[in-house]
C-alpha cells in the first residue's frame, strides 16, 4: 500500500504494477514525536506525516518536493528507516515545455525506482485502465481552497455552512485525463495531464487557481490558512481579494484542535451566505432572554415586549459554559422576579452558545453586526477587541456583514493578551488602562505572539524601562495585530469599536493612530479619546454600570458590548 | 542610543509616511557613511575588510540610487549575465540584511505582516518595496534556492507591480543532468536579460565574468585553508559582507580584488590559537551579543560561514560559462537532501579545522529549523560540537538577546574546556 500525499503524485503508475494507493493526511490532535525529530515551527501537516512515519503507518511512501517542509520530512523519515519505500517526487513549480520533460523523467525514475524495491513488473493496460472520469460537482457549492484541508476538514466546513464542500486543496479535485499514445509519448502526455490540473497553492502561476472563483455554482470560499505554510498565508489575501463570492479565511495549525474558533467563523459566514432571515418572532406576552456565554463571563439580558430591559446578570464562565449559562439565566429570572415558563425565547450567542439546547443561536459575529447597526447605522466598520477574540466586521448600509476576520488560535491582539502583560508588570488591568497614553522612549514589541511579547516585556523591565512606555508599546502592539485584521476585511469609516478594551484609551489611541481614523464607542459618535462620557452614555441607555462601579476582574471588564449586543438580539429575534 | 539606532528609528519613521523621502535621507546617510569608510575605516580590520565595507556600501547605494540600472534578484541567482550589461544585481535578501544594519527594519517588517512565519529577509524586502523605501527595478530574477520564500516574495512582488520576471528552477537531483537542464535555463536567462536591458551579452565578456567567479573561487578556498591556523582581525560584519562577495558581486573586479587582498591579509597573519567557529546558515550580524562575542576577539572567532561558501566550496569549472554557472546552484549546499548540505559543511572543516559549529536556526527558515537534529546528530557523531541556536537574522521580535549571549557564552565554555 502506497501512501502518498499530493494530487501530482503520479497514483496511475501504481495501479500499473497493481498496487493501490491511500492518501496521507488525516489530522490529529497532537503530533508528540515530530516537534522532537523536526521543530516546533513546521506546518502541522509536516509533522503529521513525520508522526504517520514514526508510528510504521507510511512504510511506502511517495513524497511530492512541494516545500521545504516536505524536502525535510522527506530528510527525517529516510534517517528514521521506518520507510521501506521512500521517495521524494521533484516537482516544478510551473506547467511549461520544460518543467514537462523534467516531470516525465521523475516519473520514470519513480518507476524504476518501484520496479528494483518491487521486483513487480509493470502492465501498461492496468496503469491505462486506472483513469477515472471526471467527477463534476452539480449544484452550488462552497469552494475550500488554500493549504492542505483533510476529509474531517472539508466535512466541518460543509456541516457549519450547509453547502456541499468541493476541496480544491492539496489532495482535492484530482483529475487525471488518460494519456494517448505508447511509449514516449505516452509518458508525455501522462506528464503533461498531471500538471495541467488545476494547481495547488505552490505551483508558481496563480491563473489556473483564479479561474476557480468565477465557476457560477460557487456560493462562497473558503480559503485555509494554515500556520506556517508561507505559501497559503501570503497567497490569502490575494485570492480572497479576487472572489466575486464572499469569502472568508480560516486558519488551522492541522490539529484537530481549533474546532471552537472555526465553528464561529463558519456559522457566522453561513450567516452571511442565507439569504432567505427567518422572519421575526412575534411576541406579544412574555419576555425574551439573551445569554452571551463568552470566553471569560457569561451574561445574560431579560427583557419584555416593549424592549425594555428587567434584568441583568454577569457570572464568571470558569464554571462551564452551560452550567455558568443556567446559573446566570436562574439569577437574572430571579432579579426579574418572573419564572422560566414565562420566558418566550431564550436566544445564545457566545463561544458557549451550542450548550444551550434547542433554543436560537447566532454567532457573536451577527450580534456584533446587529447590535452596532442598531446604535449607530453609518457604521460600517465594527473592531470587536474581547477577551479571548479579536474581530473585524465589515457591514453594508443595512447592517448584514460584509466579511469579517478574527484572530488566529494566539490570544495576541485580544483583551487575555492585555491581561497577561498586565500580570507581567505586576499590576491590574484597571491600572494598566491608565497608562500608556504617551510614551518618552519608542519601544517596539511583538504583535505576534503571547508568549514572546511576554518574554519581551520581562527583558524591558529587567532593563529598567519606564512602565509607561513598555505600556504605550504593548497597546501599539495589540493596535498591528488588530490592523492585520482590518487589512483583511478592508477599512471603511466610520469605525466602531467594541469589547472591554473600548475602555482603555492607551488602546484606543493606539488603533487610531495605526488606522488613522477616528473610532467612535458610542452610538454618538464620540471617540473615547480622553473621556469616558461615551460609555457612561452607553452604560445608562442599557442600565449597564457606568465605569467608575466596574469590579477590577478583567471578567467583567471584557463584558461591555456583548451586553449591549445581546440586546439588539433580543430586537431582533424577539420584537 | 546610538547614532546608527538614531538614524535607522528616523529612516523607518519616515518610510512609513513618505518612502521616497525616507529613501533620499538613507542615500544620504549611506554617502555619509561611504566618504566615512573611504577615508576614515574601521583601523581595527585589514586592508581587505577595510576596502569590503566601504565596496558595499558603495554598492548598496548605487542600487538604491539607480534602481533603473538594476535588477531585483535572488541572492542565489548567478550575476555574470547582469555584470556583462553593466546592471548591478539588487538582492533582496542583501537588501534586506543592509536595512537591519541601518536599523529601520521594523516598520518594513510591519508592512509585511500578513505571514509573520515567514523568513524576515523577504518580509523587510517586501515591506520595504510596499512602502517606497525600496525601489522596484525593470525585471526580477530569482530561483528555488534556497527556500520558498523566493517562490513567494518574487511572484508576488511581480504581480503586484508588474515587473517582468524570470525563475530558474533547480531540480532536486544533484546530477550533470541538472546542471545541463539548469544551463538550459540560464541560456534563457540570458536572452530574457537582454530583452529587457536591449543590450546584448557577448559570449567573450559573460566567460571573462565566469573566469572572473572561478578566480574568485579558488582564492576564496585559498583563505579557508589558511583562516583556520592564522587570525586576521575582523567583524561579523564582514562576513555578512563576504556573502555578497561570493554572490552578487561574484565575476566582478570588485569580488576578485577583495579576495586578493583577503588572501594577501591573511597569508601575513599571525599564527592563532583561538577558538574557531563554523556558522551554519545566516548570521545575526547586528544582534548585540553576537557582536560583542565575535567582533575582535582573539578568544573566538568565525572562520567559515556557510551563505558564502554554499555555492563556492563544489564549484567546478566548464569551459562552458554556462554549466559553470548552473553546476554552482544545482550543487549548492541548499540542494537535495540533508546529507548533502552535511557534506559541505564536512569539506568545509576538513580546510578550516573549527573547533565547533553553530547552526543558526533562523526564524521562518523552515528548510534549516526542519534538519537542525539531523545536521547537529550528523556533526557531533563525526566529532564537531554543534551548538542550535534559535533566533532570527533581523526581526528583534523573534530574538532574545539574553538567551543568546547565554548559549554563546556556554557553548565558547564548553569548547574551551575540551580543548
Amino acid at each position: 500500500m502506497i501512501r502518498y500525499v499530493c494530487k501530482y503524485t503520479p497514483i496511475e503508475l501504481f495501479a500499473g504494477f497493481g498496487v493501490s494507493c491511500k492518501p496521507l493526511e488525516a489530522m490529529a490532535s497532537q503530533y508528540p514525536d515530530a516537534d522532537r525529530l523536526g521543530h516546533a515551527n513546521l506546518c502541522g501537516f509536516g509533522k503529521s506525516v513525520i508522526q504517520a512515519v514514526g508510528d510504521g503507518d507510511a512504510e511506502e511512501l511517495v513524497l511530492v518536493n512541494c516545500c521545504d517542509v516536505m524536502r525535510r520530512v522527506a530528510d527525517i523519515a529516510r534517517k528514521s528507516g521506518k520507510c521501506r519505500f521512500l521517495f521524494l517526487l521533484d516537482l516544478p513549480h510551473e506547467d511549461i515545455a520544460c518543467s514537462r520533460s523534467l516531470f516525465v523523467r521523475e516519473i520514470l525514475r519513480l518507476k524504476d525506482a518501484y520496479t528494483r524495491y518491487s521486483g513487480k513488473e509493470f502492465s501498461v493496460e492496468r496503469f491505462l485502465s486506472a483513469f477515472v472520469p471526471e467527477k463534476k460537482a452539480s449544484g452550488t457549492y462552497i469552494g475550500l481552497v488554500g493549504a492542505r484541508a483533510d476529509a474531517s476538514l472539508a466535512a466541518f466546513v460543509s456541516q457549519k455552512t450547509g453547502y456541499p464542500v468541493e476541496n480544491h486543496t492539496c489532495l482535492g479535485n484530482r483529475f487525471v485525463p488518460r494519456p494517448e499514445g505508447t511509449g514516449d509519448a505516452m509518458w508525455d502526455a501522462y506528464a503533461a495531464a498531471l500538471l495541467a490540473q488545476i494547481p495547488c497553492v505552490r505551483m508558481d502561476r496563480n491563473v489556473g487557481r483564479s479561474a476557480l472563483y468565477h465557476d457560477p455554482q460557487l456560493a462562497g470560499v473558503v480559503y485555509h490558512a494554515m500556520k506556517f505554510c508561507d505559501f497559503s498565508q501570503m497567497e490569502c489575501n490575494e485570492a480572497l481579494a479576487s472572489c466575486s463570492v464572499p469569502s472568508i479565511r480560516i486558519e488551522t495549525d492541522y490539529t484537530t484542535q481549533s474546532e471552537g474558533q472555526l465553528a464561529t467563523r463558519l456559522e457566522a459566514f453561513r450567516e452571511t451566505l442565507d439569504k432567505t432571515k427567518e422572519p421575526p418572532m412575534k411576541i406579544r406576552d412574555g419576555f425574551v432572554a439573551g445569554i452571551d456565554s463568552g470566553s471569560t463571563s457569561t451574561d445574560v439580558v431579560v427583557m419584555d415586549q416593549n424592549q425594555t430591559i428587567v434584568a441583568s446578570v454577569i457570572l464568571p464562565t470558569g464554571r462551564g459554559a452551560r452550567a455558568s449559562g443556567e446559573e446566570a439565566l436562574g439569577k437574572a429570572l430571579e432579579e426579574a422576579g418572573i419564572s422560566r415558563d414565562q420566558v418566550a425565547r431564550v436566544v445564545a450567542t457566545g463561544y458557549g452558545r451550542d450548550s444551550f439546547g434547542d433554543d436560537q443561536r447566532i454567532t457573536e459575529i451577527s450580534c456584533h453586526a446587529k447590535g452596532a447597526h442598531f446604535l449607530d447605522p453609518s457604521v460600517r466598520t465594527v473592531i470587536d477587541i474581547g477577551g479571548q477574540d479579536s474581530k473585524a466586521i465589515r457591514l453594508d448600509e443595512a447592517g448584514g456583514v460584509v466579511n469579517f476576520a478574527m484572530n488566529d488560535k494566539c490570544a495576541a491582539g485580544t483583551g487575555r493578551f492585555l491581561e497577561m502583560m498586565a500580570r507581567a508588570l505586576d499590576m491590574d488591568i484597571d491600572q494598566m488602562a491608565r497608562m500608556g497614553d504617551t510614551a518618552n522612549e519608542k519601544i517596539v514589541i511583538s504583535s505576534m505572539c503571547t508568549v514572546f511579547a511576554e518574554s519581551e516585556v520581562v527583558s524591558l523591565v529587567a532593563k529598567n524601562k519606564d512602565v509607561g512606555d513598555i505600556v504605550y508599546a504593548l497597546d501599539a502592539s495589540v493596535a498591528s495585530k488588530i490592523a492585520v485584521l482590518v487589512g483583511r476585511v478592508g477599512l471603511t469609516e466610520p469605525v466602531m469599536l467594541t469589547g472591554g478594551v473600548a475602555k482603555n484609551p492607551g488602546v484606543v489611541h493606539a488603533l487610531e493612530r495605526k488606522l488613522s481614523v477616528p473610532l467612535a464607542i458610542s452610538p454618538y459618535g464620540a471617540t473615547v479619546r480622553g473621556h469616558r462620557s461615551g460609555i457612561v452614555r452607553l452604560g445608562e441607555m442599557t442600565g449597564f454600570p457606568p465605569w467608575e462601579n466596574f469590579s477590577k476582574t478583567a471578567g467583567k471588564l471584557f463584558s461591555f458590548l456583548p451586553f449591549v449586543i445581546i440586546i439588539r438580539v433580543l430586537v431582533a429575534y424577539g420584537s | 542610543m546610538s547614532v546608527v539606532d538614531a538614524f535607522g528609528g528616523k529612516v523607518g519613521e519616515l518610510a512609513v509616511t513618505d518612502g521616497q523621502k525616507a529613501r533620499s535621507l538613507m542615500l544620504l546617510g549611506y554617502v555619509a557613511q561611504e566618504f566615512r569608510l573611504k577615508w576614515f575605516p574601521d583601523k581595527r580590520l585589514p586592508k581587505s575588510k577595510q576596502y569590503l565595507s566601504w565596496l558595499i556600501m558603495r554598492y548598496m547605494r548605487g542600487v538604491l540610487r539607480h534602481p533603473e540600472q538594476s535588477a531585483m534578484t535572488s541572492l542565489f541567482i548567478p550575476c555574470e549575465p547582469l555584470l556583462s550589461v553593466g546592471y548591478a544585481p539588487y538582492s533582496a535578501e542583501g537588501v534586506s540584511a543592509f536595512m537591519t544594519g541601518t536599523r529601520c527594519q521594523d516598520p518594513l517588517l510591519d508592512a509585511a505582516d500578513e505571514d509573520p512565519g515567514l523568513c524576515s529577509y523577504h518580509r523587510i524586502f517586501l515591506g520595504g518595496t510596499r512602502l517606497g523605501l525600496l525601489p522596484t527595478p525593470p525585471f526580477l530574477l530569482y530561483t528555488n534556492v534556497a527556500c520558498d520564500a523566493n517562490m513567494i516574495t518574487f511572484p508576488h512582488v511581480s504581480r503586484t507591480y508588474h515587473i517582468p520576471r524570470f525563475c530558474v528552477e533547480v531540480p532536486y537531483e544533484i546530477s550533470q543532468d541538472s546542471v545541463r537542464y539548469v544551463a538550459d535555463e540560464l541560456r534563457e536567462m540570458v536572452t530574457f536579460i537582454e530583452d529587457q536591458t536591449h543590450r546584448l551579452i557577448a559570449q567573450d565578456t559573460l566567460r571573462s565574468a565566469v573566469n572572473r567567479s572561478r578566480e574568485a573561487c579558488s582564492l576564496y578556498l585559498r583563505y579557508l585553508d589558511l583562516v583556520g591556523s592564522v587570525n586576521v582581525p575582523g567583524d561579523v560584519t564582514s562576513q555578512m559582507y563576504e556573502i555578497m562577495t561570493n554572490h552578487m558581486l561574484l565575476g566582478s573586479e570588485e569580488s576578485l580584488r577583495y579576495w586578493r587582498m583577503a588572501v594577501s591579509d591573511y597569508e601575513k597573519g599571525k599564527p592563532d590559537h583561538g577558538l574557531k567557529l563554523l556558522w551554519i546558515h545566516t548570521i545575526p550580524f547586528a544582534q548585540m551579543p553576537v557582536r560583542t562575542l565575535l567582533n575582535f576577539n582573539p578568544r573566538v572567532r568565525i572562520v567559515a560561514c556557510e551563505m558564502s561558501y554554499e555555492s563556492m566550496i563544489a564549484f567546478q569549472d566548464d569551459p562552458d560559462p554556462y554549466l559553470a554557472m548552473a553546476g554552482r546552484m544545482v550543487r549548492s549546499s541548499f540542494c537535495g537532501g540533508v546529507e548533502h548540505r552535511v557534506d559541505q559543511i564536512l569539506a568545509v572543516q576538513k580546510r578550516v579545522h573549527a573547533d565547533g559549529a553553530v547552526l543558526f536556526g533562523h526564524w521562518g527558515c523552515k528548510a534549516t529549523l526542519a534538519s537542525s537534529g539531523m545536521i547537529k546528530d550528523e556533526l557531533e557523531a563525526l566529532g564537531l560540537p554543534c551548538l542550535f541556536l534559535d533566533g532570527d537574522g533581523c526581526d528583534i521580535h523573534n530574538q532574545s538577546d539574553g538567551q543568546t549571549e547565554t548559549r554563546l557564552q556556554a557553548f565558547v565554555e564548553m569548547l574551551e574546556a575540551g580543548k
